[in-house]
């Protein structure tokens, strides 16, 4: 399988054998010391997380790389440049992953970006310098909360909350994780930035898809151009009027079940018009209850209550669509006499990606005829946070089987080479030009 | 002697067989709540290009009659029933055509209505009947909202018995239906006299047959 792919590019490859074998060696390495009987498992700020790291630190040592570990004990990776007063060029990704999770997610990011600085040191003639993050902490699934823990501690966005955040079954706070991992929480909970945005000339992260989209189009890589936001209502309450069902005629009704389901038909009926219109959109009501205390068959439900989440790349769509949501809650309220409480609304902010990296990118994979969808990403990632700080960024994907968060993820080392060219080349490319503005 | 356009119209929906009764057991319940021992599908016409042509051409005259030549830059047809009659209308006048959607679909000033037109537009909204007027209002709201001047609103037929429906114009009553019911024997004596005394007191009617008894 791998043999073919110094045969398609007519750009030379960036990667040789060794940066490949040790890849594999890397992952085989991870899979190893992170098998839970079913999957990974890698704590967010737990010892499997830091043990993770420290491999990665070793195999950068082994290869004459500077390393350091930062105040929320993020390990950097650095390969200085002629002119290390440049901004840097920088790549990274986490390593921890959610329990019975897969090896790919996160680590694929890491390993690349290793392999690039690799690749960067042997070829020589850089003016920027290039860092690796090896991030801590992305997985919402131990902490709870808007999650990115490393990513943000970096640009100074941890708040009181995050420390407070309890890990799922235990009462351990973050900030004891954090504190047992050596981080300086007297640094952390100042929330002195550790980083100024103006450090970076791009950030780059490489990530496997965790949707559908490559597998579809039959392309191994992905370069993205949003990371949609969203925004979570975790619990909308309907309230109507609880009434016999045999003996309540339909207009004297008030069903807070009906209303429901009217509300999020005419929703999906928004969703397919704006998407018609060219919107991005994804809606969701994951969780939906009637109250077992009351609820009957024989029973007009006189209240349910149901989640709702809807993300987009666009902030102004998020606005719009809040308003159109509430706007029909009001019309549905006062057709069928119920009323919908909506509760707090939780926004993550849309992340946009650098044009001009998404471009520099393209070009990239076109010159090594590597076939590059350009897409937006339905997940969240580290990456959003370099956005939305300031900094120049984009990801690239690498197509992946059967989603994420599950081990049964399915990267074939095969495209995971093929993104990280993409990756490599385009941070190396950037290295070795001294003038421009950030993109 | 041609007989008056309202008792044409109401004779040509009767004989289309267009009209239902229930005036024995359970009754009608229309989709505001009201009950009724009548039911008048007036949409069916779609069905009969003969009744249907000179339906249009006795609503064309009324719709002059009351609103003058030349009174309007488009028409606008309510979803669902109001579509077709609008159509025809607007196909007669030469006139753009708009349909107003139930609900909007996305955002933006046309979300609720399919076409195009310039704001300041004068505009006849047309549907198939009135019952006490509700639903017209959302229609005609969609429409200002996209600054329409909604200059009228007709309807083929209007109830007229279920209290005010504003400024609605129409081609014929219920009035006029049971007028010409009783002219032409198209209606059993019995059912009708039933009718005309729910056509004389609706809201109580309605009330007493477990239907709402007002807005
Ligand atoms: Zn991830």
């Amino acid at each position: 399988m791998q043999s073919f792919i110094g045969e398609i590019g007519s750009a030379p490859l960036l990667f040789g054998a060794g940066e490949r074998a040790l890849a594999e060696q890397l992952f085989a390495g991870l899979k190893a010391m992170s098998f839970d009987g079913v999957g990974i498992s890698r704590e967010t700020y737990g010892p499997g997380e830091t043990q993770a790291m420290a491999l990665i630190e070793t195999a950068a040592k082994q290869h004459g790389l500077e390393t350091c570990w930062d105040a929320a004990r993020n390990l950097i990776v650095r390969l200085p440049g002629a002119a290390p007063e440049l901004p840097v060029a920088a790549t990274g990704s986490h390593v921890d992953s959610v329990p019975e999770g897969g090896n790919y997610d996160g680590a694929a990011g890491v390993i690349a970006g290793l392999m690039t600085l690799i690749a960067a040191k042997r070829l020589g003639g850089r003016q920027r310098t290039l860092e690796l993050y090896v991030l801590r902490g992305e997985e919402s699934a131990w902490y709870g909360g808007p999650c990115y823990f490393g990513s943000r501690a970096l640009f100074g966005q941890l708040e009181a909350s995050d420390f407070a955040s309890a890990r799922r079954g235990s009462d351990v706070t973050l900030g004891a994780a954090m504190a047992a991992c050596g981080a300086d929480m007297a640094a952390l909970t100042a929330g002195a930035p550790l980083l100024r945005p103006e450090h970076f000339q791009a950030w780059i992260e490489l990530h496997i898809e965790q949707g559908p989209v490559l597998v579809a189009k039959a392309k191994p890589v992905g370069i993205v151009t949003g990371i949609r936001g969203n925004v979570r209502h975790r619990r909308v309450v309907c309230r109507g009027e609880a009434a016999h069902s045999g003996a309540v005629p339909r207009w004297l009704r008030h069903d807070a079940v009906l209303a429901m389901a009217e509300l999020l038909m005419r929703i999906d009926e928004h969703w397919r018009v704006l998407l018609e219109w060219g919107e991005d959109l994804v809606v969701t009501s994951g969780i939906v209850e009637t109250n077992p205390r009351e609820h009957a068959v024989s029973r007009v439900p006189g209240e349910v209550s149901f989640a709702l989440e809807y993300r987009s790349q666009d902030a102004k769509t998020l606005q719009s669509f809040g308003a159109l949501i509430r706007s029909e809650c009001d019309q549905i309220g006062a057709k069928r006499g119920v009323a919908f409480d909506l509760g707090p609304a939780l926004p993550t902010k849309p992340a946009k990606m650098s044009e001009d990296l998404v471009e520099r990118a393209a070009a990239v994979a076109a010159a090594k005829a590597i076939p590059a969808e350009i897409m937006p990403s339905g997940a969240g990632h580290d990456t959003a946070v370099f956005a939305n700080a300031g900094v120049p960024a984009t990801m690239i994907f690498v197509r992946n089987e059967h989603g994420s968060h599950n081990p049964n993820e399915a990267m074939d080392m095969a495209d995971f080479f093929l993104g990280a060219e993409v990756l490599g080349q385009t941070l190396l490319d950037i290295a070795v030009q001294p003038e421009g503005d950030r993109p | 002697m041609t007989p008056a356009p309202a008792a044409e119209a109401a004779r040509i929906v009767l004989e289309a067989g267009a009209v239902y009764t229930r005036t024995s057991g359970d009754p009608f319940f229309f989709s505001s709540g009201w009950a009724s021992p009548i039911f008048i599908d007036i949409k069916r016409l779609i069905a009969f290009p003969e009744a249907r042509d000179r339906l249009i051409a006795l609503a064309l005259a009324r719709i002059e009659a009351l609103y003058g030549e030349g009174a309007f830059d488009q028409i606008a047809g309510c979803e669902l029933a109001g579509v077709p009659f609008a159509a025809i209308v607007a196909d007669r006048l030469r006139l753009p055509l708009v349909v107003a959607k139930k609900q909007s679909r996305g955002f933006g000033r046309l979300a609720q209505l399919e076409g195009a037109f310039d704001p300041g537009a004068r505009t006849l909204l047309i549907d198939d009947l009135t019952t006490d007027g509700r639903t017209k209002a959302n229609f005609r709201r969609a429409l200002e909202a996209a600054e329409a001047d909604v200059v009228g609103v007709f309807v083929l037929l209007d109830y007229r018995v279920f209290g005010a429906g504003g400024d609605i114009g129409s081609l014929m009553t219920l009035a006029d239906i049971l007028a010409a019911a009783r002219a032409h024997a198209l209606l059993e004596p019995g059912p009708l006299g039933v009718i005309e005394a729910f056509a004389a007191d609706a809201a109580g009617w309605s009330r007493r047959n477990g239907g709402i008894g007002g807005v």
